[in-house]
């Protein structure tokens, strides 16, 4: 230690910062180890000396994450509409991911210092969580998770697209190692989330969602996220142990929502059955999610056919249904179900939704040539308009009103035509 | 303008009354035609069918071999005049790299925003030029982005992403790249090119941060795998070889031969008269050129006319405009102006619709303005590289075109006005840097090891591990860094990038907050060094017009507190600054005394403030503070003379000065002096004995007006001969070092290249430095020094020579501005004794060297 160096410093004045804190010979640190008492059940891989320290659960049938099973038939093929994939994909083959940073900032000085990972067998759900403990040889902690990374196909974090990926390609570019991990297959459940519940829920965040639609709280134990950085770096520090399961608590149970949520979600697509107890605005997320991944219509249709029989049980009332019936609508034309295509839309019409209108109308003009009924629901739709209340939309105006003159004009016409 | 025009009018003002006794001196420098040559072979067709449709048929000598130069791969420094066709030399290899291999990056460094917008013009323009379909144009032109601290957020993710030739500045790279650098990997990756524009501004404490800057991308570049060129471009400097191998550190081809035609240039060297020839006091500076420059619109000559403040260009605009307020095309150019404005103001002096521009330093650069009809300068602008700079200014393509400098009254401009050939004739000056000064290494190593973990044995630059790993100890201990294993690794939550200002003070600035009513809010800013003695506590403050008592000031936490007030008085700090240790590197030993330079540790205290008068400067009060101490670490140049010498120059000066006539009361007071101080040398106690003592009065006789005041019982002091004689010698040797400290600080200017307030200067009668003899000690007032005083101990024997020559050929009696300083009150009076210590300094050779 160049004390006449510290002392220059002192007198240039650049002394600021953190008061030292411990022994000075301290700083240099060795490898602490202490971090074994903290978790007994924990374990240094060999061949990583003791750089990498990990800790195992499993969560067995029987486990319930708030309200939720986390169990699953392992072997059976995810949602086929998560991912791009020619062959199909098994649960066993998903590899869940949370990380715990050392500063809350995406640049190059933050290190990953907790990775959660969750997987599946035919024992249950397992957590194995991988701590670095020893930045210095932060080429160890990244070897052993890129072995792990690469046993499994598929990816699954909650906003790893934003976050937790990039920061790990950070790590590995940092230290000179090329990755492909922003390339790889992966499931972003906020993602999904987002698209599902924006107008179910006010917020889409991990520990909202857990709460809301797992039923899960958490225990005292809990370390809240922005707290964890400064804990792992006060161990690093002075060895200070006393926080730290709550840290992996916290990660713990990420890892668990994760899967829990994972499983929800996938359980609804995979049965629209299931949707009645479910409000318009869900239901209509859920439509559009399947929609987008091109899922199993079969099933779909059915939930849809059973939907309208049973009209009394969606809430008829709120903003989403309208927009529900007109796309449930949709999905019927283009499946060629017309009578149940015109039913939706009528429903939707009648809950004042001009598009439903509009597709009446096209659909009396094209497909029945029934020029009156298609005025008619021009008509109606800018009566709609009109008793809306809120800036007045020029747009839709001049279209329905061009619409409306074509169509009297053609009836003109066609009415000559008859005559002559 | 037609010489002939010119000449006309400098005729009218030889034969005005109003101007000829100011102008000094003139010279015409003759048109140098340009020496173009055909596009090399070597230029491929897409870029040859560019520049022909351009306009630019032919190349300069200086363009050519950059060119080759570039194509053999070497780093390259371009040094020539401004408007000479500088950038195009780094243009041409660039997107002929480009365009051949398309993942090709490059990255341009610009000191201003100004420049970079500028320069991402023209490859538009050019781009728009090329041999393309539209659609590939426009698919080129998106891959050109500037980066700078008004890009949106999309825009930034967008130049991370897409962009090839990125335009920007050394703050985007420090804070917004370097510390993200994985985000900019795939830039990273292909960088072929680092262009550094008007690096010649690269010098003293920015131009050390910039040379650490470098060090950092270079590392980082060398993690992707990327080794790029280095093409650096500057005006006309003493040492720009120099200067390039300093701030990348590596091998550079030097290409120095400027062959762009240069216009014939009438310059003219204006001083304006004495108004007061014993006081030395002269017509003011500034009102003498808007004089001229009224003059110069009158007779439609478009003219830019530089001032060395903001402050200073918006009073002089404001007063011109008071004259003739209904003009058009006269406007004011600074930075803190809105882009847009500084755009259309640029524009219009292109186009000739803005005829009189007044401006800072910001048009100093070469932004591209065409070239103007007049330049007038007031006030030296400090280095013949700006003079040259501004002056280049000057010159539309083949028309004649008119320089003057208009000096104003501090020594240096004077010296200037009286020795043209210092700014024509001799080499300009040598920038100085220090990369290595410890405060700046050691922010930058901060930084760096955020970027990526420091493994040992690793170098910084052209530092070895062994010179960096103090550094890397220290911040480890203050637990910043993690060392473990053979590296050190950042750990902590935040980012350290943002505590450190490229361009300013190693300390962060000082927020003034002002405390009014129930929220306080932020008025302003000042820097760490400056905050001590303009906002201490009880100081009176001017912002913006405005007046503000400082309530306190907070140094650890960068914070003091003001309040608005009205006061009648303004306030003056006591500041005393000391040798607390040092360390000297070079010393030579003289019969006079010793000339020695090396580290220097100094102490200011600030001991309190002076209140006074705003309309007469009266004292009201003195105050005294309790305040802790300023220290500073730096390097140092100092001369102190011996005690033999002293009482030598002492005793002639003394002999020779002592006025005979004290006046008519003088009799009576010595006697009532005697009896007050019962007939006792009030310094040694010995009492008279047999002849008379001697009365001694505190500040010296001369300085009063009257006899009467000069001689109140108050200042008068009872010594027998001995003390009287002592008490003499150090009263002439401190009134010498004080004159001589005034005009020796002006002066250095012209021997190093830096600013005033680049070094700080004092006296100390009794000093640490030379075994308590008098010593005068010249210092960088940056934390760890830059090496400008160290220059200052190769070149002071020039140095000392130009003080001398100013103050024998000054008119005035007692001092005055432009020799060393205004007579009494501040001023020491003290010419004679200064003269006659130069003379002894100077007479005599070097006894030894040290």
């Amino acid at each position: 230690m160049d004390e006449e160096l510290l002392k220059r410093f002192e007198a240039l004045g650049i002394h600021r910062g953190f008061p030292l804190k411990g022994n000075a010979e301290n700083h240099t640190c060795r490898i602490t180890q202490s971090i074994e008492t903290a978790f007994p059940t924990g374990k240094f891989p060999e061949e990583y000396l003791h750089s990498v320290f990990t800790l195992d659960h499993v969560y067995r049938s029987g486990y319930l994450h708030g309200k939720t099973s986390l169990e699953t038939n392992p072997e059976a093929p995810i949602y086929a509409g998560f991912v791009n994939s020619e062959s199909s994909i098994s649960h066993t083959q998903l590899l869940f991911l949370d990380v715990e940073t050392s500063s809350l900032s995406p640049g190059s000085g933050t290190l990953v210092f907790l990775v959660g990972l969750g997987y599946w067998t035919s024992a249950g759900y397992h957590t194995h969580q991988v701590f670095l403990n020893e930045p210095g040889d932060e080429l160890s902690f990244l070897a052993y998770l890129d072995d792990w990374l690469s046993r499994y196909p598929v990816l699954v974090t909650f906003n790893g697209q934003a976050f937790d990926l990039p920061i790990l390609n950070q790590r590995f570019l940092v230290n000179g190692i090329r990755s492909e991990i922003l390339k790889r297959p992966h499931i972003d459940v906020l993602t999904l989330a987002r698209r599902l519940w924006r107008k179910r829920y006010p917020s889409r965040r991990l520990a909202f969602l857990e709460q809301e639609v797992l039923g899960f709280t958490r225990s005292e134990v809990e370390i809240p996220s922005w707290m964890v950085p400064e804990i792992y770096v006060q161990y690093l520090r002075q060895g200070e142990i006393q926080y730290l399961p709550g840290v992996f608590y916290h990660n713990e149970m990420d890892i668990l929502s994760l899967a829990g949520l994972f499983l929800y979600i996938e359980n609804l697509l995979n049965n629209p059955r299931t949707w009645n107890g479910l409000s318009a605005g869900e239901i209509y997320g859920l439509l559009i999610e399947m929609e987008r991944q091109n899922g199993n219509i079969e099933n779909l249709i059915a939930f849809l056919n059973a939907m309208l029989e049973n009209f009394e049980g969606q809430q008829s009332d709120t903003p989403e249904s309208a927009h529900l019936w007109l796309t449930a609508g949709r999905i019927f034309k283009r499946n060629e179900m017309y009578s149940q295509a015109l039913a939706c839309w009528e429903k939707a019409a009648q809950m004042d939704s001009i598009d439903a209108c509009l597709e009446l109308s096209r659909y009396c003009e094209r497909n029945r040539h029934d020029l009156v009924n298609a005025l008619a629901w021009v008509d109606r739709a800018i009566k709609i308009l009109d008793a809306q209340p809120g800036p007045f939309h020029k747009g839709h105006f001049t279209m329905l009103s061009q619409r409306r003159l074509r169509l009297l004009t053609l009836m003109g016409k066609r009415r000559q035509s008859n005559a002559t | 303008m037609p010489i002939s025009k010119l000449h006309a009018l400098l005729e009218t003002w030889l034969s005005h009354p109003r101007y000829s006794e100011g102008i000094r001196f003139r010279v015409t420098l003759p048109a140098q035609p340009g020496h173009a040559h055909p596009l090399p072979p070597t230029i491929p067709n897409t870029l040859r069918q560019a520049l022909e449709k351009l306009g630019i048929h032919n190349l300069y000598l200086h363009q050519i071999s950059a060119w080759q130069s570039a194509l053999s791969g070497e780093h390259m420094m371009i040094t020539a005049g401004v408007g000479s066709g500088k950038s195009l030399c780094y243009h041409l290899p660039v997107l002929h790299s480009w365009l051949e291999t398309p993942d090709t990056t490059a990255l341009y460094l610009f000191p201003t925003k100004a420049l970079a917008y500028d320069q991402y013009q023209f490859l538009q323009t050019f781009l728009d030029a090329l041999p393309f379909s539209i659609t590939e144009k426009q698919s080129l032109k998106k891959q050109i982005a500037t980066y700078d601290g008004d890009s949106t957020p999309s825009q930034r993710k967008r130049s991370r992403e897409t962009a090839r030739l990125l335009l920007t500045n050394p703050e985007m790279l420090h804070y917004g790249i370097l510390p993200y650098h994985p985000y900019w990997r795939e830039f990273l990756a292909h960088l072929k090119y680092v262009i550094l524009d008007e690096a010649h501004i690269y010098r003293g404490a920015f131009g050390s941060h910039l040379a650490n800057l470098i060090r950092r991308l270079k590392r980082i570049a060398a993690l992707y795998g990327a080794s790029p060129r280095f093409l650096l471009t500057s005006g006309t400097i003493g040492n720009p070889l120099e200067l390039a191998q300093t701030l990348i550190e590596a091998p550079i081809t030097l290409i120095h031969r400027d062959t762009a035609p240069k216009s014939e240039r009438l310059l003219l060297f204006y001083t304006p008269p004495l108004e007061d020839k014993v006081a030395g006091t002269r017509r003011d500076a500034t009102a003498e050129a808007l004089s001229l420059a009224q003059e110069l619109f009158d007779h439609n000559v478009q003219t830019l006319v530089f001032l060395d403040s903001r402050q200073g260009v918006e009073t002089a605009l404001r007063t011109f405009r008071e004259s003739l307020p209904t003009l058009e095309g006269v406007e004011a150019y600074r930075s803190g102006y809105l882009p847009q404005d500084r755009r259309w103001i640029e524009q219009g002096l292109r186009e000739q619709t803005n005829r009189l521009v007044f401006t800072t330093n910001a048009l100093e650069l070469g932004i591209n303005i065409g070239g103007v009809d007049a330049v007038i300068m007031i006030g030296y602008p400090g280095s013949v590289a700006a003079f040259n700079q501004r002056i280049g200014r000057a010159g539309r393509k083949g028309q004649p075109a008119l320089g003057l400098l208009v000096a104003s009254d501090n020594p240096l401009d004077q010296y200037i006005i009286s020795h043209p050939d210092h700014v024509l004739e001799r080499p300009p000056e040598k920038v100085i840097l220090n990369p290595d000064n410890p405060v700046i290494l050691y922010q930058h190593l901060k930084c760096a090891s955020y970027e990526k973990p420091f493994e040992e044995g690793e170098s910084f630059g052209a530092l070895s591990w062994e010179a960096i790993e103090p550094y890397l100890d220290v911040l480890a201990l203050q637990g910043c860094l993690r060392s473990s294993l053979n590296r050190f690794i950042w750990l902590d939550k935040t980012q350290p990038h943002r505590e450190i200002s490229l361009r300013g003070s190693a300390h962060p600035t000082i927020k003034l907050h002002l405390q009014a009513a129930s929220t306080p809010s932020l008025l302003g800013e000042i820097d760490y060094e400056s905050a001590y003695w303009m906002v201490h506590p009880g100081a009176i403050y001017l912002h913006r017009g405005d007046v503000y008592r400082v309530e306190a000031l907070d140094l650890e936490s960068s914070q003091a507190s003001l309040i608005p007030t009205h006061s009648d008085y303004y306030t003056e700090p006591l500041l005393e600054t000391q040798v607390t240790a040092y360390k000297a590197w070079k010393s030579q030993d003289f019969s006079w005394g010793t000339s020695a330079c090396g580290e220097l540790h100094l102490t200011t205290w600030l001991k309190g403030f002076k209140k006074r008068s705003w309309d007469d400067h009266t004292v009201l009060e003195q105050v005294s503070l309790d305040f802790p101490p300023l220290n500073l670490e730096t390097t140092g140049y100092w001369l102190s003379l011996n005690a033999r010498t002293v009482k030598r120059l002492a005793d002639q000066g003394l002999w020779s000065n002592s006025p005979n006539n004290y006046g008519p009361n003088w009799e009576q007071q010595r006697q009532l002096a005697r009896a007050r101080d019962h007939y006792t040398c009030q310094q040694c106690g010995a009492r008279e004995n047999g002849s008379a003592f001697h009365v001694h009065h505190r500040i010296p006789f001369r300085r009063f007006s009257s006899s009467e005041e000069a001689n109140r019982l108050e200042n008068l002091i009872t010594l027998c001969p001995r003390c009287h004689r002592r008490l003499e010698r150090a009263v002439w040797i401190r009134s010498g070092l004080s004159a001589l400290r005034h005009l020796l600080h002006h002066l250095a200017s012209l021997f190093v290249f830096c600013d005033y307030h680049d070094l700080g200067s004092f006296i100390e009668p009794r000093s640490k430095l030379s075994h308590n003899q008098p010593t005068l000690v010249f210092y960088d007032s940056f934390q760890g020094g830059l090496g400008y005083a160290l220059e200052l101990f190769d070149r002071y024997v020039d140095w000392f020579d130009s003080a001398y020559e100013v103050i024998t050929h000054c008119a005035c009696q007692n001092g005055c501005p432009s020799c060393i300083g205004p007579a009494p009150e501040q001023g020491s009076g003290g010419k004679e004794e200064a003269k006659a210590i130069l003379r002894a300094i100077l007479e005599v050779q070097p006894a030894s060297y040290g």
